[in-house]
């Protein structure tokens, strides 16, 4: 079992595997072993516009964090990078 | 009433995400995004489930039945469901957790009916197919594991007006149904209404999806005020069976839901309307998401209870 440094150290590396664990519970259509880059639009890996207001609240339950409506925007939400970007920025807050 | 909490953190996360302008959705899209709420439902209860083919009249319609308590195959009291979905959206898996739900707290059989979306079930196709289903069941209940003296009919939405219809449809009929049971439902395709307008956009339902609907639906000769589509406006319901209809505050479908209850009270019909303060439209299917839609579908379930065992 992996030692998760959440929340007391965010920046681990362990945190990003744990938002593109998340990010990858919300994209069932996705072969179990395929890596999510980074970068690709989650959109293109299968996920719907409800599929991002599912994952949005996910990601808040986990980490138990709520996401100020100035970042509910698309591009916050927009692929995985973006995400663990503003992860680690609403933890460091 | 405010909306409620998380109905509110849902909405403001859905119309950040999915901001709905203008423009009518494609079938995809309705279709696709119905699909895709499932995801807000929550855990169903674990019951038996059993898909089986239906032959009414000429066609064959998919059915799945849901056994609410262990076993519960013979003589149990019935609902026969009708999803939503506008008639062109929505399928067996759209509605399961809902149904499961409904036949394990009211302790029912739940049979859901597959019939044929529009368009390319052509008007009046849905509406077709949901009483040949119906006729079919009470035809041979014990077939189905239900007590042919407690069955009654249902729906959700679009899935309403289709359960009004069998209703209406079988009047009068000796071993008929004992009740009719309403989440939400659309009654009036007419934008006429004050929930209508004021909760036109952001409350989950736009009427940009209500016309998209009736853009699909309609076919020569079909004017919006058709007693299938509308029935809430003035159709004759007297002789309806008693009836359960619940609304939720925020739902542009509000007032039409509220206006049949009125209709159906005045004609003699015997009625439990009920409205949710604070909820959004499609509650019954957001558990998941609002925990307070869980305790609004608890209610509707312990009124169905008592509905199919006063039919005893």
């Amino acid at each position: 079992m992996s030692t998760l440094a959440y929340p007391d150290d965010a920046k681990s590396v362990d945190f990003r595997v744990e938002v593109a664990a998340v990010v990858r519970r919300a994209l069932p259509t996705l072969a179990f072993d395929a890596q999510i880059p980074a970068d690709v639009p989650l959109t293109r890996l299968g996920l719907s516009s409800l599929g991002s207001v599912s994952l949005m609240m996910a990601i808040e339950d986990h980490f138990k964090i709520v996401v100020p409506d100035a970042d509910l925007r698309p591009e916050n939400f927009r692929n995985l990078g973006a995400i663990q970007a503003l992860v680690a920025r609403l933890l460091d807050a | 009433m405010p909306l409620d909490p998380a109905a509110a953190r849902f909405l403001k996360r859905l119309n950040a995400v999915a901001p709905q302008g203008s423009d009518e959705p494609s079938l995809d899209d309705l279709r696709r995004n119905l699909g895709a709420l499932t995801a807000f439902a929550g855990p169903a209860p674990s019951v038996s489930r059993v898909d089986e083919t239906l032959a009414a009249e000429a066609k064959r319609l998919h059915i799945r039945m849901y056994a609410g308590q262990a076993g519960q195959w013979s003589n149990a009291p019935g609902l026969i469901y009708f999803h939503g979905g506008g008639l062109v959206a929505g399928d067996l898996d759209t509605h399961d957790a809902l149904c499961a739900t409904l036949a394990k707290a009211a302790s029912c059989v739940v049979i859901a009916v597959d019939y044929g979306l529009a368009p390319e079930n052509v008007f009046p196709g849905p509406f077709d197919d949901s009483l040949d289903a119906v006729e079919a069941i009470l035809g041979a209940p014990e077939r189905y594991g239900l007590d042919p003296a407690r069955i009654a009919v249902g729906g959700d939405s679009a899935g309403g007006a289709l359960a009004v219809h069998v209703a209406r449809s079988l009047r009068g009929r000796a071993r008929g149904l004992i009740g009719l049971a309403l989440l939400c439902p659309a009654l009036n395709v007419e934008p006429s209404s004050p929930s209508r307008m004021d909760l036109a956009s952001g409350h989950l339902l736009h009427e940009a999806t209500l016309a998209a609907y009736w853009r699909l639906i309609r076919v020569d000769g079909v004017a919006p005020d058709d007693e299938r589509l509308s029935p809430a406006l003035r159709a004759d319901v007297a002789g309806l069976p008693p009836t359960i209809l619940h609304v939720a505050e925020f739902d542009p479908l509000r007032d039409e839901g509220e206006a049949f209850a009125r209709r159906l009270k005045s004609a003699g019909v015997q009625v439990s309307l009920r409205r949710h303060a604070g909820l959004i439209h499609h509650f019954y299917g957001l558990g998941g998401a609002i925990p307070a839609a869980r305790g609004a579908l608890a209610v509707f379930c312990a009124e169905l209870a008592a509905m199919l065992r006063a039919g005893a």
